[in-house]
Parts: structure tokens; sequence; C-alpha cells
């Protein structure tokens, strides 16, 4: 903990960072809704220039497609993004992230139970099958990783990582044997899935998934402070009057809802959790209660400008917004990775 | 596949445009099991050198794709198919046949189990290291391409050549190029309204320029809103496709036993786009896909259904009971 006095917590700094990040979602949004594969801007939508097919149709293209997906990438951007920053501090791991973790494919053989489950597409019912399905996906892993970790007695940080990927690789294995056995023509979406795909969701998806969101990251950042007490050591925690159990399996459950909530609409979406946090905390310094707030705006606004790119940069074709973000995660981890295994040797010595 | 057949002379009407045909959709290929193709893999196939004695006509054929399967039928070669993939329902008699697994992951003990002395395989993303495999294994294996229209000719030659039907080949192809000339007389004059082929939703993906069901709608009489660029299967944006305003949409099922369930959930799916005069006009039309995504004998049969949907003022009583 280097909490000094520039990167300390400071209400009107987190207000000052929160306003400038939310300026700047707004700008990303507006940028989003401004671009793609059709030329339709929302300025002369708005100005009602169009004749009235026209007019009909950008307000299809804006909001029914771009506004929609905008605004699922801001929601999923900030859920995962705090997700990988409760995860970080629950763990003590800078390299945790929902995706890392297998907590994401965990999340993701759920939801693809729910569609076996449910043959009604878009019915209610399969609707509020498919996050509950994904949570319970997501909690199971993280108990599995728990208490493979707890029996080994500690939680070494490559062995964490391992099992997590082993975990991933299982569940994907998983995801891919009930492809074959179910017709596999039901499961046209899975593949996109995989790599983690922002649709433009139905106004109800969205309301479903906002609510989730808002939940889980509020729950996350009301135990920020405790988040802090956790980093000094269990010990040190408990004779402060916090129960380290309590609150890691508070933040857990917290940071899965988001996870669930995120992979539900969206698949598997790499990296953000890891990037997103550690950029923010480079910046502003690991004081959790700063931490938690700025990296949920700041996921947001890095997931719309992310998928604005997978939608645009092709265009007419369309990409999967997970393949940008592991374009950029993939180096990026390799360079953490790097750097934390360095820093570790040379405290060591 | 180096004889083209001097089948050019029917397309005048499909715009390839040359340089499409080389580009991929570089996302919904792992999907389009039936319709993908590696090209530079169909090159390396075993192709008789020219100096020595042609083998003599395969006696027992495992065919690995349903396109092939009904080509190999087609010709009156069916007698010698003694392997099919599980994907093979048609002519229904191909379903009789010992299955040997899936399009792109044929089980090699099972295609050996019938020991066949040809196997016939279409190029794709999953049967690459497999047809190699059975190569090394010393077993004859015929590499067939038919990614489109344009390649069905020499592809139905190909197979007259290996089975010993060369002239009911010949006579097939005939009747498909006359199949293909008919369409083209009725349509040639009339209107071309924006059309699409979509081949799965969430997300969209159509059928591009290059791509068979791509040709049969531009044969049939339609305007493709895909743009050239695109590549055989893109996924494209559905703004591009809103933008585009189609006057028709047709949506294959892949999956014909999903049935009346289904079309009911794509024509939802797409009434969320009331400005697509497809949509306003009642013109979203849910097909069997079979028919118009095989690259296969049946193209008469695709291009009737299409120009029914395109020009339904063309149809006489006869195409209305043999359409969908």
């Amino acid at each position: 903990m280097r909490a000094g006095d520039t990167h300390g917590f400071r209400p009107a700094r987190l207000a000052g960072l929160c306003l400038a990040l939310l300026v700047a979602l707004a700008a990303a949004i507006a940028f989003g809704l401004s671009v793609g594969a059709a030329p339709v801007r929302p300025w002369s939508f708005l100005a009602g220039s169009l004749s009235g097919e026209e007019a009909q149709r950008a307000r299809e293209i804006l909001l029914g497609l771009r506004l929609p997906r905008v605004l699922l990438a801001a929601l999923v951007g900030a859920a995962l993004s705090t997700a990988g920053a409760g995860f970080q501090a629950v763990l003590r791991n800078p390299l945790a992230d929902p995706y890392i973790l297998g907590v994401s494919g965990g999340a993701a053989l759920g939801a693809i139970l729910s569609a076996l489950a449910g043959s009604g597409e878009g019915s209610v019912a399969a609707e509020l099958l498919r996050p509950v399905l994904s949570f319970g996906g997501a909690g199971a892993t993280l108990a599995l990783l728990f208490a493979l970790a707890r029996r080994s007695g500690g939680v070494s940080r490559t062995a964490l990582l391992l099992t997590g990927a082993v975990i991933n690789a299982f569940f994907s294995a998983l995801i891919l044997f009930v492809i074959t056995v179910v017709d596999y023509t039901r499961f046209q979406r899975v593949f996109f899935w995989l790599v983690g795909t922002l649709e433009p969701v139905s106004y109800g998806t969205l309301a479903a998934t906002a609510l989730l969101v808002t939940v889980a990251v509020t729950l996350l950042i009301l135990s920020s402070g405790r988040l802090n007490l956790l980093a000094l050591g269990d010990e040190e925690a408990r004779s402060l009057g916090v129960d380290p159990e309590r609150i890691r399996t508070f933040t857990i459950l917290a940071a899965s809802l988001a996870t669930a909530a995120a992979v539900s609409t969206s698949g598997l979406i790499g990296f953000v959790g890891l990037m997103v946090p550690h950029g923010v905390r480079a910046a502003i310094g690991p004081d959790h209660r700063m931490l938690l707030p700025t990296a949920a705006l700041a996921g947001a606004v890095f997931l719309v400008v992310a998928d604005t790119a997978a939608r645009t940069v092709l265009a007419p074709v369309e990409m999967p917004v997970g393949v940008v973000t592991a374009l950029c995660g993939g180096p990026f981890f390799l360079y953490l990775f790097h750097r934390s295994g360095r820093q570790a040797r040379g405290a060591g010595e | 596949m180096k004889d083209p057949g001097g089948s050019s002379g029917v397309f005048n009407l499909v715009d390839h445009g040359t340089e499409n045909r080389t580009r991929r959709g570089p996302i919904g290929f792992v999907l389009l099991l039936a319709a993908l193709a590696v090209p530079a893999f169909a090159r390396a196939g075993a192709v008789p050198s020219p100096g020595s004695d042609p083998p003599p006509p395969a006696r027992r054929i495992v065919s690995l794709a349903p396109n092939i399967t009904e080509m190999l039928f087609a010709i009156g070669a069916g007698s010698q198919v003694v392997g099919v993939t599980n994907y093979c329902d048609y002519p229904p008699e191909a379903r009789t046949r010992p299955k040997v697994g899936g399009f792109v992951n044929p089980n090699p003990e099972a295609v050996l189990a019938l020991a066949p002395d040809l196997i016939v395989a279409t190029p794709n993303v999953g049967n690459r290291s497999f047809v190699e495999h059975m190569m090394r294994a010393g077993a004859r294996v015929e590499i067939v391409e038919a990614r489109n229209l344009e390649e069905i000719f020499p592809a139905l030659d190909a197979l007259g050549r290996v089975s010993g039907h060369r002239e009911e080949a010949a006579a097939v192809s005939t009747r498909l190029h006359e199949a293909v000339a008919s369409v083209r007389r009725r349509v040639g004059a009339l209107p071309r309204p924006a059309a699409v082929i979509c081949i799965q939703r969430d997300p969209l993906i159509v059928a591009g320029p290059g791509s068979y069901p791509h040709d049969l709608l531009l044969l049939a009489g339609g305007r493709s809103i895909v743009p050239d660029s695109a590549g055989a299967y893109p996924a494209l944006s559905m703004e591009r496709v809103i933008a585009a305003a189609p006057e028709v949409i047709i949506q294959t099922r892949m999956d014909a036993a999903s049935g009346a369930g289904d079309s009911e959930n794509i024509r939802r799916w797409w009434s969320r786009w009331p400005s697509l005069p497809a949509v306003l006009r009642d013109r979203v039309h849910v097909v069997d896909g079979d028919t118009i995504l095989r690259p296969g004998p049946r193209v008469a049969l695709g291009l009737e259904m299409l120009v029914g949907l395109l020009h339904p003022e063309t149809r006489t009583d006869r195409d209305r009971r043999a359409g969908p």
C-alpha cells in the first residue's frame, strides 16, 4: 500500500474524476451513435430534415440498433471492469479478471444450459432463466476455485491463474460438448458468444441488465472501504473490526453477479476487467474507494469505444468486440505478468 | 478442377467480381459449414496425370458432403455410394447409406471400415487434415470444389469421370444449363427487387458475392444489397440492411425439423424493423435452406423457389404447387 497523500481518498477529487469520466462516457456514447455502417447521423434525425421514410429508417438505425448496443456496451464494460477490480482486491492478485479466473466460462456455460432448457426464444422465462443460470455458473466456478485454493493451503498467484485457465478450458469443452450432442443449428450464436459479441438487444433486456449491473456495482462500491482494510492483511482487518471472510464472500458474490449480467447478454468478452482497473490504478492509486467508481466509468467508456471500433472498422462487416478487447488485452496481460514477476523477484532479493 | 467445362457463357447475369472470390467473410465462416471452401486446398487434389491410364470407375464411394451425395445420385452413381455424412438427406435413398460422421468431422475408422475405393471430399474448414490423413493412408481421394453455381458443372464432370457415369453427368449438366437459361429468359426483362438471403440471425450472416445462394439470387432476378467487398458469407451490419431497404428478405432455416415455430420466431425478429419494405409488405420468407444452400443438382428447384418469391407475378399454378 502506497496510499500516500497524492493518491489518497478525497471526496472532491473523486467527484471531479467521476465528472470527467461521465463527460468522456457521454462523448463516447455520442460518437458511437454518430458512426456506423449506414450513413445515418443523429443530428440530421433530430433536426427533422429527413423525409418520412428516411426518418423511419434513421429512427430504427439510431434507436433500434445503435443506442441499445452502445448502452449495453457501457453496462457490460462497467460490470466487467468493476468485477475485475473486486476480484483483484479479494484475491490480492493483480492478474485476476473474470475471464482469466474462469468465472466468465462458468457464467457462459450456465447461459448455454438455459438455452437448452428454454425453447421459447425471447420469452420472458428464457430472459430470466439466462442470467440466473449464468450467475449459478459463475458462483459455482468461484466456489470450486476457492475450495481448491483452500485445500492446498493458501493461494499462490500462479496457481490461481493456472486453476482459472484450467477451469476455463474445462467449461469451454463442456460448452462444445453440449453443442455437439444437441443439434448445433440451435446454437449458432454460441460461436460468437465464445468470443464475446454485443448485440442490439431489446430495451427489456437492456433494462434487466442495467438493474443487475447497477446493483452489483453499487454493492462493490459500498464495500470498497472494507476492501482497503482487507489489503492490509487478515489480522490487521480483524483488529479493525472487519470480518475478512465475510467481506470476501460479499465481494465475490457481487463481482459474480456483475460478471453474470455481462456474460449472459454478451458472451465471453475478455480482458476488460484486467486492463481498465490497472489503467485506473496507475493513474489514481490503489485506494478502492477511488478505484471502484472510476473503474466502473472507465470500463464503460472503454467498451463503448472498443465496440464502436468492432462495428465500424470493417463496415459493413462486423466483428465481435471480444476480438478487439483480446487484441488489446493479450499483450497487456503479458506485460503485466512479466512486470509483476520481475517486481516479485526484485522484492525477494 | 482445371477444366471449367465451357459453362461460363451461361453466367452473364452472375457478376462474381473476380477479386471477391478469394475473400471470405471473416467471422461467419465457422458456422457456414455447408458452404465453405479453402481454395488452396482444392488445388492439391488428386488429379490423375495426363499420361497415365485413367483409373477404373469407383465401385464403393464414400461421399463427405451433402451436395456431392446429391450429385452422385443425380448422375446415376447412387448405387455405388456406400457411405455418406450425417447431413446427407437427399435424395431420400441417401439416408439409407451408412453414416461416416459430420461434414467437418468425418470419422476415419467409419470411412475405412466401408472399404471405399474412392472418397469424394469438398474442401471445408474442418476436414483438411482428415483428407490428408486418408491420402497418406493410401486411399483414393477426389477433391471436388463446388462452392457456387459455376463450379457445379466441372464438379459434375469430375464425378461422372470417377464414377463411370460421364454421359449421365453431361446430361444433368445440360439440364441444369437449360433450367438456368429458362429462368434467365423469364426474369431477364423484369424489374429487379432489392433482396437479401440471410443464413443466420444474431448476429446476421448473409449470402454474399461468390456464394451459391448469392448466385441464385442474382439469376432469379434479384438485386443484391450486399456490397461487393463483403465476401461470400459476411456478418453484415444490420444498419446496412436497413439502409439498403430490401424489398424481399429470404431467411433459410438450416434445420427443417424446427418447423413452423421457428418461422414464427424469424418473422417476429424481422418485424422489429418496420421500415424495411420487406417487412412492410409481408415479404419476409422463411424457407428450407437446402435447395439454395447446397451447390448441387437441385439448381432448378432452388431457382424456381427464388423466382416465385422475388417475382410472384410470374408464378403459374404448377410453380405454386412446387413452391415453398
